[in-house]
């Protein structure tokens, strides 16, 4: 198993009051699945997924990947976890806005290996979803679908073996959301595993589990 | 942030350099004066101090012969008459400045001075010029209509010198006898004056030397003063600048503290979504560290040293109005002085940016990644 959860639960307080959006998770992800978590807004998706990344702290519970706690990484093991193992698309674009889109995917794979991405390798990545022409322009010059597929390119550069996806089609026209879609299943066709959290019916046609958070 | 550094660099160096050349130029007025005693005029003292200290010009005068008088006053060892004469602002006169005469073959409190702008003894017809007054060797200068040769320019001394000529009293006697030295309104009489007696003692008692002086002295209208009671006054205003320079560097360095720390944590506090991003793609505790660290080191070094520019720009140039407004002597640090401010301002500006950024920081990465991201959402 890639990634599993231990009874994962997370607690707010709303105006006085304790609520967990996230309660006794349990959930299981192998290689080359795609898992959409659904659920109405404001029922913990996000929250489930930042727990899924270590960059939450929960209340109790534990998250494994490849058997290894994240709550128990050092802190340099943890950058790691999140530079190599697994990569996070997150709501928005999540790119940096004064560096360019093929620094923001440049950076990514310097930041752990300390070398340059070869530029081949940036194009080629580019070309597989189609932004390739927009590579030298900066993250306000994007289109939303742009932008979002900009984030695939720099969560697929260094090759994880987990891509997990916060609405990864949510603000996009019908065309862009599809191209999405196709993406994400074409990456989990090819070994990567993934985990979407999403409204979109689309993926429900698609994945290979779906849990449905509720009762919020 | 820049601005805010810039100008506390500024405010330290402006500050520093002003208050240490004004502690510069009353301890050289200290030490420099040369004189045990000063026999002067009664109400001339003040006068006398005024032109010592400041710069300002008076004409003040008793009789000549109270210097003999001096003279024969036991532990007196040296004696040397001076004659202070201001000159106008009027056609017969290039400016109005202090002249001051001395005798070259006694005098032993104005030739020191003297020795390094004029390498053979002043002449008849020559003058040397103290280092403010607008004049160099080889050019000429008028009194009361009479034209002088400049032999020779003074190097600064931080006192009233700076802005006076010195001539012998010979030349001085021509003066007197000039029928434009009717102009000065201030002089009554024109024979046989002088301004002031300087005295040496040696190694004799000075309060028992300037009370004998008294006693032979009483009924003559002169006030004695003593090397400690003229600058009695100025070694107070040492110990307040000093203590203002102490005040002036804890009060920047405290705003300072407070205030970049305020700024570090808005300034981070509004890049919350750039770190976030940054520490969901797996960058280190340690690199976003290196680059909050990197940035305050930056920004601080330059600012501090545009301070420091703009404080050099702004205080060197204007040494001598800014001398004249405060009325005090005034002598600009020396190099390395000035070096070691520099470095000094721009340890405390680093450190304390440096801390500052240190301190946001810590409280930035003590948050979830998670809070930060949704900075994003």
């Amino acid at each position: 198993m890639l990634l599993e959860t231990q009874d994962l639960s997370k607690k707010f307080r709303r105006n006085g009051h304790e609520f967990f959006p996230v309660k006794d998770i349990n959930l299981s992800v192998k290689e080359g699945q795609l898992v959409s978590i659904s659920g109405s807004s404001g029922c913990g998706k996000s929250t489930l997924l930042n727990l899924i990344t270590g960059m939450l702290t929960p209340d109790y519970g534990a998250v494994y990947f490849n058997k290894e706690n994240v709550f128990e990484m050092t802190a340099d093991r943890h950058a790691e976890y999140l530079n190599q193992n697994i990569a996070y698309i997150m709501q928005g674009d999540g790119l940096l806005h004064n560096l360019t889109l093929s620094e923001n995917i440049a950076l990514i794979h310097w930041l752990h290996n300390r070398e340059n991405v070869s530029p081949e390798k940036i194009i080629k990545l580019a070309q597989s979803v189609g932004i390739e022409h927009v590579l030298d322009s900066y993250p306000a010059q994007l289109s939303g679908g742009e932008a979002k597929r900009g984030a695939i390119v720099r969560a697929l550069v260094n090759h994880p073996q987990l891509v997990i996806a916060d609405e990864p089609t949510s603000n996009l026209d019908t065309g862009n959301a599809e191209k999405i879609v196709k993406i994400l299943k074409n990456l989990s066709l090819d070994g990567t595993a993934v985990i979407v959290s999403t409204h979109d019916q689309r993926f429900s046609e698609i994945v290979d589990a779906e849990y449905i958070l509720g009762d919020c | 942030m820049i601005f805010f550094v810039t100008l506390l660099a500024f405010t330290m160096f402006s500050v520093s350099i002003i208050s240490r050349s004004t502690e510069n130029g009353l301890s050289s007025v200290v030490n420099r004066l040369g004189a045990d005693i000063m026999v002067v005029p009664e109400e001339g003292g003040d006068s006398v101090q005024s032109l010592l200290f400041q710069g300002t010009p008076c004409t003040t005068y008793f009789d000549a012969g109270i210097e003999e008088k001096i003279k024969n006053v036991e532990g007196v060892e040296k004696t040397s008459p001076q004659l202070y004469l201001a000159t106008l602002s009027a056609s017969c006169c290039d400016s109005q400045l202090q002249l001051i005469a001395f005798d070259p073959k006694t005098d032993f409190v104005i030739q020191p001075w003297l020795k390094s702008s004029l390498h053979n003894n002043l002449s008849a017809g020559s003058v040397v010029v103290g280092s403010s007054v607008n004049k160099k060797a080889g050019d000429t200068i008028t009194f009361y209509g009479i034209e002088f040769k400049v032999a020779g320019r003074m190097e600064r001394t931080g006192m009233g010198y700076d802005s006076s000529v010195f001539l012998n009293f010979e030349d001085a006697q021509k003066i007197l006898e000039s029928p434009n030295i009717e102009k000065n309104k201030d002089l009554k009489q024109v024979d046989n004056i002088i301004s002031t007696v300087v005295v040496d003692i040696g190694t004799n008692s000075i309060s028992k030397v300037s009370e004998q002086i008294k006693k032979e002295l009483s009924g003559n209208s002169v006030g004695v003063y003593t090397s400690e009671t003229l600058t009695h006054s100025i070694a107070g205003s040492i110990a307040n600048f000093k203590d203002l320079e102490k005040f002036t560097e804890a009060i920047s360095f405290l705003s300072a503290a407070v205030a970049l720390l305020s700024l570090f944590a808005i300034t981070i506090n509004e890049r919350k979504k750039e770190f976030g991003i940054l520490l969901s793609i797996g960058t280190g505790h340690k690199q976003i560290f290196q680059i909050i660290v990197t940035e305050a080191t930056t920004i601080t070094i330059f600012g501090a040293i545009l301070g420091i520019v703009i404080g050099a720009i702004t205080v060197f140039p204007f040494s001598i109005v800014i001398s004249q407004k405060l009325a005090l002597p005034y002598l600009l640090p020396e190099l390395t002085e000035i070096a070691g401010l520099v470095i000094k301002i721009l340890v405390i500006s680093v450190s304390t940016g440096i801390c500052s950024a240190i301190v946001a920081t810590k409280r930035l990465l003590a948050c979830d990644a998670s809070e930060l991201v949704k900075e994003t959402e």
